[in-house]
């Protein structure tokens, strides 16, 4: 899920997404460990940020409040495997986000019956 | 997310579904005791089998953001807030419970006292209400409730957290002291007893218990296969009580085959999947 080594995109819809995980992060966290914590695109949630589930819980609520049916997070979540949960990071919810409001998240592969 | 108001307290809900309507399973998770809340489960477990079930998972009283009442910590305290939540979510026909730790305890209490709302029963790692039940979770909080009660520093706590944040360290202490040092918790437990023989031949419904093969809790595990003759136990190689939470993929694979869910498929299949569909 670390977006290390990825090209960051500066248009205006990735820019806004960005600001608001961000802002998200800093309302659960506060201003102070946000700014303590350096948090950057490549900050994980688990390691970098130290966050407890319920606090990643919290910022996703937010993010679900925000884009409402646009984001379908707890799919994107049901698919995860536990080390991608650790390893989820700042830059991975937002190149989430905003593929699926560019629509560009492959469709869900429901398991075969049996 | 919603909250909740049951039993007289503020309970802080998820309830998760991905995909299509329909009937499905409804599978109601409850938790263990102490920091914890729902929501390393709801993201574990809950979510995952969101995708072919119905998944509540809410926050036991005095825990995560649901209301800290001051007292009223019994196991049948937990069972009533739970049919209560269940009363208020609309939900009447019966769940498969899924009871984690001290989460056991309230799982086979609820299907001993209302075996018409409770559909199966899979316990991990649980805490059962068998003779000497009561001391193994005091064990586990009267040390910590000793030390929260004294002179602590959030040093002491990132030390024995094993080096965490200071802030996560404050904020786990914080939480930790408001349920184990102002709450009648501690009396509340030392208070229990176990189910008797009569109550658990009332659980009629499928029970399956997973247990790490070192769990502290396994030695319950002999009592469950008295009590309730049908249990199926599977011992997870490797894991402890805190570790066995981890083995996601084999608890989600045992849950989908205990409800009679198809089993997930993995990951490698669906980027597969989805690559071709693309």
């Amino acid at each position: 899920m670390s977006t290390a080594g990825s090209t960051t995109r500066t248009d205006p819809l990735y820019e806004s997404v960005r600001t608001t995980v961000e802002t998200a992060i800093r309302d659960v966290v506060g201003e102070w460990y946000y700014e303590e914590c350096q948090v950057g695109l490549d900050s994980t949630f688990a390691e970098d940020i130290q966050l407890e589930s319920m606090e990643v819980m919290e910022i996703a609520e937010r993010l679900i409040d925000e884009y409402e049916g646009g984001v379908d997070f707890v799919a994107w979540f049901a698919d995860m495997e536990l080390e991608d949960l650790i390893e989820l990071s700042v830059g991975g919810v937002v190149d989430f986000i905003v593929a699926s409001l560019e629509g560009t998240v492959p469709a869900r592969v429901e398991a075969p019956d049996g | 997310m919603a909250t909740v108001h049951a039993n007289g307290v503020e309970l802080r809900v998820n309830r998760y579904r991905v995909g299509a309507d329909g009937d499905r399973p409804v599978l109601v998770f409850v938790h263990g005791l102490g920091i914890v809340d729902h929501s390393g489960l709801a993201f574990t477990l809950g979510m995952p089998l969101a995708t072919d079930a119905e998944a509540i998972l809410y926050a036991l009283r005095g825990h995560g953001h649901s209301q800290v009442v001051a007292s009223g910590y019994r196991v049948a305290d937990h069972v009533a807030d739970l049919i209560a939540l269940l009363d208020a979510l609309g939900v009447r026909a019966p769940v498969h419970l899924v009871g984690c730790s001290y989460g056991g305890a309230v799982a086979v209490t609820a299907a001993a006292h209302h075996p018409g709302r409770v559909a199966s029963l899979f316990l991990l790692d649980p805490v059962l209400p068998v003779p000497g039940w009561a001391e193994r979770v005091l064990v586990m909080l009267e040390p910590a409730a000793t030390r929260l009660a004294g002179d602590y520093t959030v040093e002491d706590v990132q030390l024995a957290l094993g080096g965490v944040s200071r802030r996560k360290a404050a904020a786990v202490a914080q939480r930790a002291e408001r349920l184990l040092v102002h709450t009648t918790i501690l009396d509340d437990v030392r208070s229990e007893g176990p189910l008797d023989q009569r109550e658990f031949a009332r659980i009629r419904c499928p029970v399956t218990a997973a247990y790490g093969d070192r769990s502290e809790m396994l030695p319950l595990a002999d009592g469950l296969g008295l009590l309730v003759p049908r249990a199926r136990v599977h011992l997870v190689p490797g894991a402890d009580h805190l570790s066995v939470f981890g083995h996601t993929r084999v608890l989600s694979d045992l849950i989908r085959r205990h409800v009679g869910l198809p089993p997930a498929a993995d990951r490698s299949s669906r980027l597969a999947r989805s690559a071709g569909d693309a």
